[in-house]
């Protein structure tokens, strides 16, 4: 993995996958459940829009954090793809920017994934230790695309087993204590943080 | 007037603590075979490992006061509390020492990142490998040599390594408690993990076997000379009480499903054949030792015992 400082971040995120380019679009194109087998990093979504067939015009808005103990809220709308090749999507909320996803078939049955994050921080208390944090917030970021990474691999084996269980991994403190947790639930569903996103 | 007492009596109760010890052992042995006999999702399941850990945690304090004083066993929950968690939680972070994994939210509540019941496993299973090793090694009596000091905290980690081979497939694998991210060569779980165990409970063990030799303290609680031996037999009995769920689970669980290891489907029933096999050609030759290890104990002169003398289960220590 590599990082380059740009905006506030810029970071690009490289992985390989056993997987087809396919198989990573079915699971993008389903995010309902993306916080059943990847809670660790994504700790609710919400599908505003489902936009076309092939993702154009998406756009979910999600409760996202790595293992330092603040989550963000942002939405991401997809603005440009080519079907099972990239996604392009614009990004508003705690985090402002753009992201770019890239797939490339290396071998067959194996891929390289791409992640480019480039964004600025709008998270009210996070912002003012953008700078002074900026390499442990960088940690955070690739922690939580390792993992992530790391989950959807086992999320496209679960598809081919055709496993209905998902085995839900629990979230870094403090968002895995319970009462913590429902209180961060209550906030997403609330909905009064999506008066400032847009 | 003082009832008489009959000799079965006097002696149950000479014996005392080391009776419970042996007990508490067998209820471990007994707790775990219930949870091998329970379903997934059945209340059996669910609350034999309140049993097991109930017997193990009382093993730890009824042993370990005849073993160490108070201050020393304080010390040992305290190090390995405290190494345990620093070290789970850098692994999480990190992906070191143990590898890339993240916990499930069956093991909920949580201490920071890490679940709250890691730590007392660490100390029960802790305490009986180092217990183990002590046996293993000849030094029963706390002595300030180079075994004691190093050997007996080496050994120590290597019998927690030994209990991980069998338990981790089972805990992770097959239950879905933590998730090992990049899977691994032993049913899904890393080498990495392995040699983190070694080097992890070693940092534990190696500490404490400092403190132990560096202020010798009486222990809190004496043993009689009788029951030597079978204070010491209930350390194996204790280590291998995990061994009883691994090795009935091929035998009582009716498990027809599969886990998906690296993107292969893997029989649950084939994992727990395996890992009986493994319980059995490592756990069980290493309790078999220890057994032999605690016949083979001395026993002081019978005219010490019929006299009812208490002596200390330690070098140079007092008598009554």
């Amino acid at each position: 993995m590599t990082a380059a400082q740009r905006t506030d971040f810029d970071i690009v995120t490289h992985w390989d996958m056993e997987a087809q380019p396919e198989e990573l679009t079915d699971i993008l194109l389903d995010p309902q459940i993306v916080s059943k087998w990847a809670t660790t990093v994504f700790l609710a979504c919400q599908v505003v829009n489902r936009g076309e067939a092939d993702g154009m015009g998406m756009e979910i808005e999600v409760h996202t954090k790595g293992f330092l103990p603040h989550s963000f809220f942002f939405g991401g709308k997809v603005t440009a793809l080519d079907p099972h090749r990239w996604m392009a999507f614009d990004v508003y909320g705690d985090f402002v920017g753009k992201g770019l996803m890239t797939v490339d078939p290396t071998a067959p049955g194996r891929l390289r994934a791409t992640f480019d994050w480039k964004v600025d921080v709008a998270h009210p208390w996070v912002r003012r230790f953008v700078r002074a944090l900026h390499p442990v917030f960088v940690w955070n970021h690739t922690w939580a695309v390792r993992r992530l990474s790391r989950m959807m691999q086992k999320e496209v084996y679960r598809r081919r087993a055709r496993l209905n269980e998902i085995v839900e991994p629990a979230p870094t403190f403090p968002h895995n204590l319970v009462p913590f947790r429902r209180w961060q639930q209550r906030r997403f569903a609330g909905r009064s943080w999506r008066a400032q996103l847009r | 007037m003082r009832p008489r007492r009959h000799a079965w009596g006097r002696a149950l109760g000479r014996l005392g603590g080391v009776a419970a010890c042996v007990g508490l052992g067998l209820a471990a042995w007994v707790g775990n075979a219930l949870y091998a006999l329970g379903d997934p999702g059945s209340l059996l399941k669910e609350w034999s490992p309140a049993l097991v850990a109930g017997a193990m945690i009382a093993f730890l304090v009824v042993h370990g006061r005849r073993l160490h004083s108070g201050r020393q066993l304080f010390l040992f929950v305290l190090t390995v509390f405290l190494v345990g968690w620093f070290f789970e939680t850098v692994s999480v972070m990190t992906g070191f020492p143990f590898g890339d994994y993240h916990y499930t939210g069956i093991m909920a509540p949580f201490i920071g990142h890490v679940p709250v019941f890691v730590m007392p496993a660490y100390c029960v299973m802790g305490y009986a490998s180092w217990s183990f090793a002590r046996l293993l090694l000849a030094r029963t009596d706390a002595a300030d040599d180079a075994v004691f000091r190093f050997g007996v905290p080496v050994i120590a980690a290597m019998l927690m390594v030994v209990w991980d081979l069998s338990m981790d497939p089972l805990r992770a694998t097959v239950e879905g408690r933590w998730v090992w991210l990049d899977g691994g060569p032993h049913f899904g779980v890393p080498l990495a993990n392995f040699f983190g165990w070694a080097l992890v409970t070693w940092i534990m063990f190696q500490l404490f076997a400092l403190v132990v030799s560096s202020s010798p303290e009486q222990p809190a609680r004496l043993v009689e000379p009788g029951g030597r031996r079978l204070y010491w037999l209930s350390v194996p009995l204790v280590w291998t009480a995990f061994a009883g769920e691994y090795l009935l689970n091929p035998v009582l669980s009716g498990r027809v499903d599969a886990v998906v290891i690296d993107g292969a489907g893997v029989p649950v029933a084939e994992i727990f054949a395996s890992v009986a096999l493994l319980t059995a050609t490592t756990m069980l030759p290493l309790a078999a030792l220890g057994v032999l290890a605690a016949i083979r104990l001395g026993v002081p002169a019978s005219d010490d015992d019929e006299a009812g003398a208490l002596v200390p289960d330690r070098a140079g220590g007092d008598r009554r």
